[in-house]
């Protein structure tokens, strides 16, 4: 053995010694692991989703920040425990960031739609006035077209079998009835007086015609008067129409009468209502008043509806229809009602025949209280 | 070792209870109970309920700087778990409104539809109002023609 490998043995102890001292003192002088939330915080708030959400909500983005480099600051003095919490705190931050930004996307997108749905909304409305407009435009032309077909000149009915003379006799009645009731609809509404006053003078003759039974039975007159009295009360509703196309007044009224149980029905005159077993002698029966006591809030709700009253009779000349008419229009008055007027139909529009029962019948005794639509 | 144990416990069971734990520890039961079945936040809530437990933990060891920050690590998280079901309710809110806009422009479709439809009935009653008239006006013509011949006749005899 050479004197080089010929170590004493105290030398090698000593230079194990020293060895051993230097690995403890490097282990015990080396800096603490970087916590793995640290790094975590680097990867995080290095992601599109932060960066993105950062310039919805700089403030969260940058508080973050803030816990982020406190908790660099005290892994480096040393306060592992501190810059863990720091760190986590920097996280919640980040989350936080990105939910603020989540708000701030949501509450822009929110605003846009609502402008979109505002907008839609505008533009529906406009198109659903248009659609009205239009609606009510086809509405009038086709009642113009009824109007002109029904008072095209027909050729004058020639003398027929008596049956059949009684039956034009009775249609022709009905429609003189009819033609009155749409009259003074029209002069409920403001129809010019004047024109009216024709209409009403032309129908008082075809009802002399139609007393002394002539033969042919003036059925072509009838139907022309018929066509002119709503040919006044469309011209009077046109301008109300017009002015107000989106006018819902008749489908209103129709529910709540419907609604109050007062089964209502609609014609060329309006909303109507019928009374069965109205009358007691001169006046109402107390159990129609209990019933016509029902209009009274609808009644009140539309001040500007005019309401006509129409009686109708079981048989012909009853002596006592005209205080029953008043009666119903006092009635109607009390309960608020400020335009009226009362037509004595008698039996020239009955419900069921009358022809086919000895006695009269009861039902085609009746009253009819009609709301008189501006714009039908 | 057994000492140890004793005195350990009866730290724990001298230590102050912590205030700030209690109130975040409500506020995260309330905003559980507000988040509902959908647990928008559930992620958020777990982690202010383990940032609380620790907080405690530091706190019942004595060591109340860590907890007073662990109580802010909890505060940041409700915080968080409150705008995370903000947000939510928002994203909720705007897909009511964008399905409400889609069926206004279905129905505005629709309307349209019906419009030019109208208008074209409307234009074709005109039409037929306009035939209705000159068949009118042609017939009191034909029959003013009618007339004058019909007298002419009578004055011949």
């Amino acid at each position: 053995m050479s004197p080089l490998h010929s170590r004493p043995a105290s030398v090698s102890r000593r230079t194990s010694l020293t060895f051993a001292i230097a690995i403890v003192f490097a282990v015990a002088c080396a800096s603490p692991q970087r916590p793995a939330v640290l790094t975590q915080v680097d990867a995080t708030r290095q992601t599109s989703a932060t960066l993105q959400a950062a310039e919805f909500a700089p403030q969260s983005y940058a508080q973050a920040e803030q816990h982020r480099a406190a908790a660099e600051r005290q892994w480096k003095d040393g306060k592992v425990a501190s810059s863990q919490i720091a760190a986590e705190r920097a996280l919640a931050g980040y989350e936080q960031t990105q939910a603020a930004a989540r708000i701030a996307r949501t509450e822009r997108q929110l605003a846009k739609t609502q402008q979109q749905v505002d907008e839609s909304q505008r533009s529906l409305g406009e198109i659903q006035a248009k659609l009205k407009l239009v609606a009510t435009e086809q509405a009038d032309l086709e009642t113009q077209v009824k109007i002109e077909q029904d008072a095209e000149a027909l050729a004058a009915p020639k003398p027929a079998s008596a049956e059949r003379e009684a039956a034009r006799r009775e249609t022709s009645r009905a429609l003189c009835s009819q033609a009155r009731l749409l009259c003074a609809s029209a002069r409920l509404l403001g129809a010019p007086a004047e024109s009216l006053d024709q209409k009403f003078s032309g129908l008082d003759a075809l009802d002399d015609q139609l007393k002394q039974a002539r033969v042919p039975a003036p059925i072509d007159v009838a139907i022309r008067m018929r066509a002119e009295c709503l040919h006044e009360l469309t011209l009077v509703r046109r301008a109300n129409v017009m002015a107000q196309p989106q006018g819902t007044t008749g489908d209103e009224l129709f529910v709540k009468l419907s609604t109050a149980r007062l089964t209502p029905s609609r014609d060329d005159r309006g909303v109507s209502v019928t009374f069965f077993n109205a009358f007691a002698a001169n006046g109402l029966a107390p159990s129609a008043s209990e019933a016509i006591r029902q209009l009274g809030p609808i009644i009140k709700a539309y001040p500007d509806v005019p309401l006509l009253v129409a009686v109708h009779a079981a048989s012909a000349n009853q002596p006592n229809d005209e205080a029953r008419g008043r009666a119903a229009v006092e009635a109607l008055k009390q309960l608020g009602a400020a335009k009226t007027d009362v037509r004595l139909v008698g039996d020239r529009l009955p419900l069921l025949d009358p022809h086919k029962a000895a006695a009269p019948e009861p039902r085609n005794d009746r009253l009819e209280v009609v709301f008189v639509i501006r714009s039908n | 070792m057994a000492l140890w144990v004793v005195v350990a416990a009866q730290s724990t069971a001298h230590a102050q209870p912590a205030p700030n734990c209690d109130q975040l520890q409500a506020q995260i039961a309330e905003l559980v109970k507000q988040q509902g079945p959908t647990a928008t936040a559930k992620q958020q809530l777990d982690a202010a309920a383990g940032a609380v437990v620790r907080a405690r933990d530091a706190r019942a060891a004595g060591d109340s700087e860590h907890g007073i920050e662990l109580e802010a690590l909890a505060a940041d998280y409700v915080a968080t778990a409150r705008m995370v079901m903000h947000a939510a309710s928002l994203e909720a809110q705007l897909i009511a409104l964008q399905s409400k806009q889609t069926e206004i422009e279905t129905i505005q479709r629709q309307t349209e539809t019906l419009l030019e439809a109208t208008i074209a009935q409307r234009e074709r009653t005109k039409a037929a109002l306009q035939q209705a008239l000159e068949l009118q006006q042609a017939k009191k013509t034909a029959s003013a023609k009618v007339e004058p011949a019909k007298n002419k006749k009578g004055v011949k005899k």
